[in-house]
C-alpha cells in the first residue's frame, strides 16, 4: 500500500497533478463487496454464465474440454436432484468465488498471487501466479480454474475480447473476480463525475444479466445497501458455512411450501 | 431492486447521423499510468466504451439490448435498462449474439451454385453479379415465394409488401410454432394480439407446459415478472404449479410439478373449472357468463376429476387440490404452452386453459390476463408463423414454385423429413437463400447471399407480447460488418425498382425507410424537439412506449364450445412405441438456429447440464428396466424414422416419456455445430391440429433400440456420486 | 551379533575402488537404457512446458496427481540417508559402516529428483524457479511465508545442504584415497582439489570425526521437519482425508519406513553389482531388517491412528472419504494391495531370521514396501481432491495419463543413474570407514565365547 502511495505521489509531482484520490481513502477501506444469491429466484437460465464468459474473456468450452472436466465457468449453476419421480425436484445453486473473509486459498499461495484486497475481494494476480494449483485444492468451493493451454479464438472472434480483462495464458489459475474491472470503472466514473459511489452503481456482469434478480451485488459494510439488508433475511446462510471461510457471498434459502409434505406424499 | 440506471449509457446518437461508428478515446483529465485493473488508480486511462441500443438478436421476443463497443468492435450485450419489456436484462441467447456476429464461419460473400442442387458446391461472385442473377430470375411471370422466420417491424412490412406487389407469397416458418395459442386467444379473448400475462401481480400461476422462464414467448419479461411474483416488495410469495408431460426448466421452478399424459391438459383444465364451479370457490356471477358462452355449466359434467384422472395421469384429489389453491390465491393465471399446444387437439387445449382465466375472473384484471394493443402498420409485431399445413401442402401439391427466396430460416432442417420439403426446394425454378450461416435449405440454393447479423442492420419492431401497452423498439447497426453482407431489407429495396417500379418503396435503404416511418409516426414525440432530434432520441433509448400500461377489457364474446374438446391422437401406436417423444427447445440452442454459437453450445442445459450434443432423457427406473445407463447410445425410432443419441437418466422424467432436445444434428453451419448431436425434428410424425393446421410436434410416439455403444455425455455435473443420498445438499430449503 | 569384515586394508582399498578405476561393459548398457527413459521424461517435460499441462491427467477439481505423489515418495526415500547415517552414527552402531555412503548418496539424488517434481508439475516452471530464489529486493516482491510451498523449499534446501556437507565430510578420506590412486592428470587434479589436502594427520582425523558427529546432530531436527512440512502441504487445507492431526508424525515415520527399505534395496543391489560380498554381510541386512521391524510397527500404528482420528471426529466428509478410499473402485482394489505390500506381507516376514538374513527375500520385501508406500501417498492425496466438500456437482475422478507414468519412470531412472554415476567416480562403500571398523574390531570374551566387539572412540 505504502509504496503504491509513494509511487502515486511521485507520479503526481512529475506530471503536475495536484491531488489524486486513491484507493486508500479511509472511507473506501471500509468496504466489503459482497453478493446475495437468492436460491428461490434462480431459475437456472444460464444468462449469468454466458454473461460472465463474455465479460471476462473465458476460453471457449469446447466439447472435448467439457468431457475432460476442464471446462471453465467462473460462475456455474449447480443443479441438485432431490427425491424420486414423481416427487423429484431440481434445485439450482449459482456458485462463484465466495470471496472468503477467511479464504483457505490465500495463505497457501507461495507467491502471493492471490490475496485479500482492502475492499474484501479475493484478488487473483495472474502475473504472479506460477500455477502450483495449491490454492485450487484449498478452495472448498472448487471455483478456481486452471489454464491447461493457451486460450485461442479464431479470427475474427477475438474481436469481442474485453480489453478491460486480461486474457489468461497457460499455466495459471483464474477465477471469478467480482468483475473487479467494473468496480474500478465505476469508481473512476464516480470520481470523474464528482459523485459518490452509490449502491447499485457496480453491477458485475452476472448480476447485471440475471433476469430474476436472483443475484444482488453491493457493499456489505454499507448498512443501507440492498445486500446488507438481504443478508439480514431469515433465509440467509453461507455455503459450506461450517468450514468457517466467512464468505462474502450470502445465499438465501430456497422456499418450498411442500418440502415437508413431498417427502412422503405420493403423486396421486 | 435498485433502479437499473446504467452509469454509462452513451448515446447512439452519433451513429444515427450516418450509421458510422464512434471510436471514443477521450483525453484523460489528468495524467495517468498504466496499471492492472485489480488496483488501478481511478484516473487511469481506459479504452472508452460506447453503448448502442438496438434490437435483440432474437427480435421475436421484443427485447431491446445495448451493445458495448470499444474501438468499433462489439464487446458485450446487455439488456437495455430503459426498455420496459426487458428492463436491462437479456436472455442467454441475446448475450451470445456478439459471438455469432464475429463467428469465423459466417457467409462472407455472395455465391453461385456450381454443383448439383443440394450438393452445397458454390463459387464466389460479386454483389453486382448476384443482383443481376436475382433480378433476372424474379422477372414476371415468375412470382416469388419468400420464406422467412418471424420477422418483425419495418423488415416484416417491407417483405410482405414486396411479396404482395410481385403477386407472390410470404410464408413464415417456425419449427415449434405457437399457432394453437394464437387460435385459443382468438377464441377465448376475441383478439389477434397475444395478451399480457401479468405474472408480476398474480397470486397463482397455473401453467400447462409453458416454458415461460426459458423459451416461451417472452422469457426475459416473464423472468422479471417472476422475480416480483416470488419476492416482490409488499406482497405474499406467489404460488406456481406446472402441469406437463416432461419437466421443463420452468417446471423445475414450480412449487408443485405434476405429470400429465400429453394431450389431456384441456380435460384437466376443464376439470379444475368444474371443481371451482361445483365447490363454489368463485362467485357464480364471475363464471356464469363465460361458462355460458362456452357451452354452459352442464357441458362441464363430462369433466369430473375422477373421470379425467383416469386418462390424464393426475389423481382426482390432486385436481381438486390445485383447483382450490388456484381459486384461493386469485388473481391467478392459467397459461397453455409448449407440448400442451402441440397436440392434435392443441387449439382446444389452449382454449380450455385460457377459458379457466375467464371462469375465475382473471381476464382484464391486474395480476390476470390483460389485452395488448395492436401494432402500427409500419412497425408490425413479429409476423405469426404460418401453420405447418401450408408447408405440407407445398410438398404434397407436387407443383413447383417459380422462385423461392429463403431468408435466415431452415425449413429443410426444421420440418419432419417425411414431409419431403427438400423436394419442394429442388423442384423450384429458382432458389435464392440469404442467410448469415450456411444451412440445409441453402444447400439447395442457386444463389447464396450473405445476410447481416441483426447487430449490423436497421430495423424496428413492436414488442410481442408487450406488457399491456404499445412498445416499439428500434434496431441500428452497432458495428459495420466485417463481411460483405447486406441486410435482407436492403436487398429487397435494392431490387424492387427493377422488378416492381421506382415507386414501389419510397426509400432505397432500410435506414431511410425506418427513419422515415419513425419520423412520420413519432417525429413529434417530444414537441419541444425537432423530428430529427426525436429520431436520435428514439435510437438512444432504443424505442418508444406508452408511459403507463393501458387498462383494457376483452370482448365478452367466446368463440368456442367446450364440448368440442377431443381426445388426443398420436403418431405410432402405444403397443409398439412405448414412449411419448417430447422434443423440447433448450434455453441456449433454441430450435437449432443458435447452434452455431459455441457459447450456447457449451451453455449447460439447466436440468441435465448436458452441453454440445443431443441426449435422450429417460426415467431412471425405466432405464434400469431396459438395461440402459448414462451415455449408452440408443436409436430413437418413430414410425417416421430414427436418430441416435446418448441416454441421460433424469429423475424428473416420467416412465413412459422420453425427452429429446431440438437443435442438434446440423449438416451445415459452422465448425462448432456441424456433426454435434442429431435432429429430432426430422423424425416427428406429420400430424396436425385439424382446426389450425399446426404441427402436433409433441404427439409422436417412439421406442428405443440399443446400439450397444456408449459415449460419454459432455455434462457439467459430476456423475456417479456415492454421497448423493447422504443428505447435506448445499441448497438449503425452508418452507417459510 | 556382528560378523566382522575380514580383510586387510589394502584389499579393501582395491576391491572398493575397483568400480571407480575400471568400467565394466554392463555399466554402459544400463546407463544407456536409463538415459533413454530419462530422455523420454525430458521430452514430456518440454511438451508440458511448451503446450501447457494439458497432457497430464488432472482435471477440475483434482489438481494434483502423480508428480506430487512422486514428490512425497522421493522425499520419503531421502530420509534413509539421515536415518541410517546420522542416527546410527550418533548411536555408534557398528554395522552401519558399509551402508552409510549408499544411503547418503541415495538421499542426495532422491532429494534432487523430488525437488524437480513440483517444478515439472507447476504451470509456469520458469517462474517457479525464480520464486525459489527470489532476488528482487528492490521492489520488495517476496514470497508468501505463510505458504507451505515456501516452507518446503526452505526445509528441503536446508536438508540438501546439510546432507551434502555430511556426505562430503564423510567422503574426505576416501577422496584422498582416490586422489592417491587416480591416473591421468585431469582426474588427479579434480580429486586433488576435492580432497582439500586431506593427508590423514591426527588433527585432520579429529576434525573430520567431530564435524561428522556435529552434523549428524544438527541434521536430526531437519530430518523431522522436512517430512512434517511435506505433510503440511496437505494438512493446512480443509480437504477431507488431508488434515488429520497425526499427519506430520505419520508422514515422518512413513518416510523412514520407505527410506530404510530403500537403503536395504540399494545395499543389496550394490553388493551384487559391485561384488562387495566381502563387505556387506547377512549381518548388516539383518540389522537393518530389525530396525525396519520397529519402524514398520510404528508406522502401522500411525496408519491406524490416521484412520481412527478420521472416524472419531465423525465429520461426514472425512468419513465419506474413508469409505470411498476403502470400498469404492478403484480404491477397493488399491487399498488391499497397499496394506499388503507395505505391511502385511513384509513385516511378518521380517520376524523370521531366515528372511532377515536372505538377500533375496530382503530385496523382495523391501521392494514390496516401496510399492506399497508409493500407493499410500497416492491414496492419501487423490481421494480428498476427488470429493472436496458437499458440492457434489463438482466432484471429479482422476485418471492418470501416459505422461505421468513417463515422468514417474524418468524419476526412478534419474535416481538410479545418479547413484550409479556417483559410484562410478567415488567409492560407494566408505573405504575409510570400513578400515576404521577393522582397526577398532576386537574380540571380547563373554564367558567361554568370544564375541566380536568394537572399541569406542
Ligand atoms: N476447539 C479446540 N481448541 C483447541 C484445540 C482443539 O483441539 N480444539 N487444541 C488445542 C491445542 S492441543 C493446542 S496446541 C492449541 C494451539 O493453539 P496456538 O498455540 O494458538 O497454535 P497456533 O494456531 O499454531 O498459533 C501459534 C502462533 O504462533 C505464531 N508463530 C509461528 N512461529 C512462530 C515463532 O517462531 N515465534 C513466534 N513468536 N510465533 C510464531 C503463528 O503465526 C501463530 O500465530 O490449540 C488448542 N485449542
Ligand atoms: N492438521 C492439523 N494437525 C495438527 C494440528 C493442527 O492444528 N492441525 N495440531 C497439532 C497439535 S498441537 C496437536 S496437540 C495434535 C492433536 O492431535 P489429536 O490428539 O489427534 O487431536 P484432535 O484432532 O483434537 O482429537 C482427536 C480425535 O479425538 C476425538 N475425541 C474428542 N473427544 C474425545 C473423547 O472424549 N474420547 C475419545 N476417544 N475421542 C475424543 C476428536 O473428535 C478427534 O477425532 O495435532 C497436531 N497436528
Ligand atoms: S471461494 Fe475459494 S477461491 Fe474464492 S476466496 Fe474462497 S477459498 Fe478462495
Ligand atoms: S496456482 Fe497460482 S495463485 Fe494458486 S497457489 Fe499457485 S501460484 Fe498461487
Ligand atoms: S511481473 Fe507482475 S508480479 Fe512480477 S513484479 Fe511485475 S507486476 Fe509484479
Ligand atoms: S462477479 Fe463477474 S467474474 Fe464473478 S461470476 Fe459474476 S460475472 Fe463472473
Ligand atoms: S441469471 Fe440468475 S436466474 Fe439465471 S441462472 Fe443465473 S442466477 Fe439463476
Amino acid at each position: 500500500m505504502n509504496s503504491q502511495n509513494e509511487t502515486a505521489a511521485r507520479a503526481a509531482q512529475k506530471f503536475g497533478a495536484a491531488t489524486i484520490p486513491s484507493d486508500t481513502d479511509a472511507k473506501q477501506e471500509g468496504r466489503r463487496w459482497g453478493m446475495v444469491v437468492d436460491a428461490d429466484l434462480c431459475t437456472g437460465c444460464q444468462a449469468c454464465v454466458v454473461a460472465c464468459q463474455a465479460e471476462n474473456n473465458l476460453a471457449l468450452n469446447e466439447e472435448q474440454r467439457v468431457l475432460e472436466g476442464r471446462a471453465k465457468a467462473w460462475i456455474r449453476i449447480e443443479r441438485y436432484w432431490e427425491g424420486e419421480f414423481p416427487n423429484a425436484k431440481a434445485r439450482y445453486l449459482p456458485v462463484m468465488c465466495q470471496h472468503c473473509g477467511n479464504a483457505p486459498c490465500e495463505p497457501v499461495c507461495p507467491v502471493w498471487a492471490t490475496y485479500r484486497n482492502p475492499e474484501g475481494l479475493n484478488v487473483q494476480v495472474y502475473n504472479r501466479c506460477i500455477g502450483t494449483r495449491f490454492c485450487a485444492n484449498g478452495c472448498p468451493y472448487s471455483v478456481r480454474y486452471f489454464n491447461w493451454w493457451n486460450p485461442e479464438w479464431p479470427d475474427p472472434m477475438n474481436n469481442l475480447l474485453n480489453p478491460d480483462v486480461t486474457v489468461r495464458t497457460k499455466g495459471i489459475i483464474e477465477k471469478c473476480t467480482f468483475c473487479v474491472q467494473r468496480i474500478q470503472r465505476a469508481k473512476r466514473d464516480a470520481i470523474q463525475n464528482g459523485t459518490e459511489l452509490a449502491d447499485g452503481d457496480v453491477q458485475p456482469a452476472c448480476v447485471q444479466s440475471c433476469p430474476t434478480n436472483a443475484l444482488v451485488f453491493g457493499d456489505l459494510h454499507d448498512e443501507d445497501s440492498e445486500v446488507a439488508e438481504l443478508a439480514q433475511s431469515d433465509r440467509a446462510y453461507s455455503l459450506l458455512g461450517d468450514l468457517g471461510t466467512d464468505p462474502s457471498v450470502i445465499y438465501l434459502k430456497k422456499v418450498d411450501p411442500h418440502a415437508a409434505a413431498d417427502a412422503g406424499e405420493a403423486h396421486d | 431492486m435498485p433502479e437499473l440506471g446504467r452509469r454509462h449509457f452513451i448515446l447512439g446518437a452519433a451513429s444515427a447521423v450516418g450509421g458510422g461508428l464512434i471510436v471514443g478515446c477521450a483525453k484523460p483529465d489528468r495524467e495517468s499510468r498504466v496499471q492492472s485493473f485489480v488496483l488501478a488508480p481511478e484516473q487511469a486511462l481506459q479504452g472508452e466504451d460506447v453503448w448502442f441500443a438496438t434490437a435483440d438478436a432474437a427480435a421475436g421476443w421484443g427485447n431491446s439490448v445495448v451493445v458495448r463497443t470499444i474501438d468499433g468492435r462489439a464487446k458485450k450485450v446487455e439488456g437495455n435498462p430503459e426498455f420496459p419489456i426487458n428492463r436491462g436484462k437479456a436472455h442467454v441467447r441475446s448475450q451470445a449474439g456478439v459471438q455469432s456476429l464475429y463467428h469465423p464461419d459466417r457467409l462472407q460473400t455472395p455465391m453461385r451454385r456450381r454443383g448439383d442442387r443440394g450438393s452445397a458446391d458454390f463459387e464466389q461472385i460479386t454483389w453486382d453479379e448476384a443482383l443481376d442473377i436475382l433480378i433476372e430470375n424474379l422477372q414476371p411471370p415468375r412470382t416469388p415465394l419468400i420464406i422467412t422466420g418471424r420477422i418483425a417491424g419495418t423488415k416484416g412490412w417491407v417483405t410482405r409488401s414486396f411479396a404482395e406487389m410481385l403477386g407472390g407469397r410470404h410464408l413464415v416458418f417456425e419449427p415449434m410454432e405457437t399457432t394453437a395459442l394464437d387460435e385459443g386467444v382468438r377464441r377465448i379473448f376475441g383478439t389477434e394480439e397475444t395478451p399480457h400475462f401479468d405474472l408480476a401481480n398474480a397470486g397463482y400461476v397455473l401453467s400447462f407446459g409453458a416454458d415461460f422462464l426459458g423459451t416461451w414467448l417472452s422469457p426475459v419479461q416473464y423472468s422479471l415478472a417472476y422475480s416480483s411474483f416470488r419476492h416482490g416488495a409488499g406482497r405474499e410469495r406467489g404460488l406456481f404449479t406446472q402441469i406437463e408431460p416432461r419437466m421443463s426448466m420452468t417446471g423445475s421452478n414450480a412449487d408443485r410439478w405434476l405429470y400429465i399424459n400429453p394431450g389431456h391438459e384441456g380435460a384437466v383444465a376443464l376439470s379444475i373449472a368444474r371443481t371451482i364451479v361445483d365447490e363454489g370457490l368463485v362467485a357464480e356471477s364471475v363464471w356464469n357468463d363465460p361458462l355460458g358462452a362456452a357451452g354452459g355449466r352442464q357441458a362441464l359434467d363430462a369433466y369430473s376429476p375422477e373421470s379425467v384422472a383416469a386418462t390424464a395421469g393426475i389423481g382426482a384429489d390432486m385436481i381438486r387440490t390445485v383447483a382450490r389453491e388456484f381459486a384461493l390465491h386469485l388473481p391467478g393465471i392459467a397459461i397453455p404452452g409448449g407440448p400442451a399446444l402441440a397436440q392434435t387437439n392443441g387449439a382446444d387445449i389452449a382454449s380450455a386453459v385460457l377459458l379457466l382465466n375467464r371462469i375465475v375472473g382473471s381476464d382484464g384484471t391486474v395480476g390476470g390476463v390483460l389485452p395488448n394493443p395492436a401494432a402500427p402498420e409500419r412497425h408490425p409485431k413479429p409476423i405469426a408463423a404460418d401453420p405447418f399445413r401450408e408447408f405440407a401442402r407445398l410438398a404434397s401439391d407436387g407443383g413447383a414454385a417459380d422462385a423461392i427466396i429463403v431468408h435466415d430460416v431452415d425449413p429443410v432442417y426444421g420440418l419432419p423429413s417425411s414431409v419431403g420439403f427438400s423436394d419442394v426446394i429442388s423442384r423450384a425454378g429458382f432458389v435464392a437463400s440469404m442467410t448469415t450461416f450456411m444451412n440445409e435449405t441453402s444447400a439447395y440454393a442457386d444463389l447464396l447471399l450473405p445476410a447481416t447479423h441483426p447487430f449490423e442492420e436497421w430495423g424496428s419492431f413492436a414488442a410481442d407480447p408487450a406488457d399491456g401497452r404499445q412498445v416499439i423498439g428500434f434496431q441500428q447497426p452497432v458495428v459495420s460488418s466485417w463481411t460483405d453482407a447486406r441486410s435482407f431489407g436492403d436487398l429487397l429495396l435494392a431490387i424492387a425498382p427493377e422488378l416492381i417500379g421506382a415507386q414501389a418503396f419510397r426509400a432505397q435503404t432500410m435506414h431511410e425507410t425506418v427513419k422515415a416511418s419513425a419520423i412520420e409516426q413519432f417525429g413529434d414525440a417530444d414537441p419541444a424537439k425537432s423530428p430529427e432530434e426525436n429520431w436520435v432520441e428514439l435510437l438512444r433509448s432504443g424505442g418508444i412506449w406508452e408511459a403507463t400500461e393501458s387498462e383494457g377489457r376483452f370482448s365478452d364474446e367466446i368463440d368456442w364450445s367446450l364440448s368440442s374438446l377431443k381426445a388426443p391422437e398420436y403418431v405410432g401406436d402405444t403397443g409398439e412405441y412405448r414412449f411419448n417423444l417430447m422434443p423440447f427447445e433448450t434455453i441456449s440452442s433454441g430450435n437449432g438456429s443458435e447452434a452455431v454459437n459455441p457459447w450456447l453450445q457449451a451453455a449447460p442445459d439447466p436440468l441435465t447440464t448436458v452441453t454440445w450434443t443431443t441426449w435422450v432423457e429417460i426415467n431412471p427406473q425405466t432405464a434400469v428396466e431396459l438395461d440402459l445407463k448414462r451415455g449408452d447410445v440408443v436409436d430413437v425410432v418413430t414410425p417416421m424414422g430414427s436418430i441416435s443419441a446418448g441416454i441421460y437418466e433424469s429423475p424428473v422424467v416420467p416412465p413412459d416419456v422420453i425427452g429429446v432436445p431440438v437443435g442438434g444434428g446440423r449438416k451445415y453451419g459452422g465448425r462448432w455445430d456441424v456433426g454435434q448431436g442429431s435432429n429430432v425434428l426430422s423424425i416427428l410424425g406429420a400430424r396436425l391440429d385439424e382446426s389450425t393446421g399446426a404441427l402436433a410436434w409433441a404427439a409422436t410416439r417412439a421406442r428405443l433400440v440399443k446400439t450397444g455403444e456408449n459415449s460419454d455425455l459432455p455434462t457439467f455435473e459430476f456423475f456417479d456420486d456415492p454421497r448423493n443420498d447422504e443428505g447435506g445438499a448445499p441448497v438449503k430449503v425452508t418452507d417459510e | 551379533m556382528q560378523e566382522p569384515v575380514v580383510a586387510d586394508p589394502r584389499t579393501v582399498d582395491r576391491e572398493i575402488l575397483d568400480f571407480v578405476m575400471r568400467t565394466p561393459r554392463w555399466f554402459f548398457v544400463w546407463a544407456g537404457a536409463l538415459s533413454g527413459v530419462l530422455l523420454a521424461g525430458v521430452g514430456v517435460f518440454l511438451l508440458l512446458l511448451i503446450f501447457g499441462l494439458q497432457y497430464f491427467g488432472y482435471s477440475h477439481p483434482v489438481y494434483w496427481g502423480f508428480p506430487i505423489v512422486n514428490f512425497v515418495f522421493w522425499i520419503g526415500i531421502s530420509h534413509a540417508g539421515i536415518m541410517v547415517s546420522a542416527i546410527l552414527r550418533l548411536s555408534q552402531v557398528e554395522w552401519r559402516r558399509p551402508v552409510t555412503r549408499a544411503a547418503e548418496v541415495l538421499t542426495i539424488f532422491s532429494l534432487l529428483t523430488a525437488m524437480m517434481m513440483p517444478i515439472i508439475h507447476s504451470g509456469r516452471p520458469w517462474r517457479t524457479l525464480y520464486w525459489e530464489f527470489p532476488y528482487d529486493f528492490i521492489r520488495g516482491i517476496w514470497p508468501n511465508p505463510r505458504s507451505p510451498l515456501v516452507w518446503d523449499p526452505s526445509a528441503i534446501f536446508t536438508y540438501l545442504t546439510s546432507t551434502l556437507l555430511f556426505v562430503y565430510v564423510a567422503l574426505l578420506p576416501d577422496l584422498a584415497l582416490v586422489r592417491d590412486r587416480a591416473s591421468g592428470p585431469i582426474r588427479k587434479a579434480i580429486y586433488t582439489v576435492l580432497a582439500m589436502g586431506f593427508r590423514g594427520t591426527s588433527r585432520q582425523w579429529r576434525i573430520q570425526a567431530v564435524s561428522g558427529i556435529l552434523l549428524s546432530a544438527i541434521i536430526l531436527p531437519i530430518f523431522v521437519s522436512v517430512h512434517s512440512i511435506v505433510s503440511w502441504d496437505f494438512a493446512v487445507l480443509l480437504l477431507p482425508g488431508w488434515h488429520n492431526t497425526v499427519f506430520a508424525p505419520y508422514f515422518v515415520i512413513g518416510a523412514v519406513h520407505s527410506g530404510v527399505s530403500a537403503v536395504v534395496m540399494v545395499t543389496i543391489i550394490i553388493r551384487k553389482i559391485f561384488k562387495l560380498e566381502n563387505y556387506i554381510k547377512a549381518d548388516h541386512v539383518d540389522s537393518l531388517a530389525r530396525l525396519l521391524l520397529v519402524v514398520a510397527a510404528t508406522w502401522g500404528y500411525f496408519l491406524m491412528l490416521d484412520f481412527m482420528f478420521g472416524l472419531y471426529g465423525e465429520e461426514p466428509a472425512e468419513v465419506a472419504t474413508w469409505m470411498k478410499r476403502t470400498f469404492e473402485m478403484p480404491w477397493i482394489i488399491m487399498s488391499p494391495i497397499f496394506i499388503f505390500a507395505a505391511f502385511l506381507f513384509p513385516v511378518p516376514m521380517w520376524l523370521f531370521r531366515k528372511v532377515r538374513r536372505s538377500f533375496k527375500w530382503m530385496f523382495i520385501t523391501t521392494v514390496s514396501v516401496n510399492i506399497g508406500m508409493w500407493l499410500e501417498r497416492y491414496m492419501l492425496i487423490i481421494p480428498g481432491l476427488e470429493r472436496k466438500s458437499d458440492l457434489q456437482f463438482v466432484y471429479g475422478d482422476f485418471t492418470p495419463s501416459i505422461s505421468e507414468f513417463i515422468i514417474v519412470a524418468a524419476s526412478f531412472a534419474l535416481v538410479i543413474v545418479g547413484v550409479l554415476s556417483f559410484a562410478k567416480v567415488l567409492p560407494i562403500i566408505p573405504a575409510t570407514d570400513i578400515k576404521e571398523g577393522l582397526l577398532m574390531a576386537d574380540k571380547i570374551r563373554v564367558g567361554r565365547v568370544e564375541v566380536p566387539a568394537t572399541m569406542r572412540e
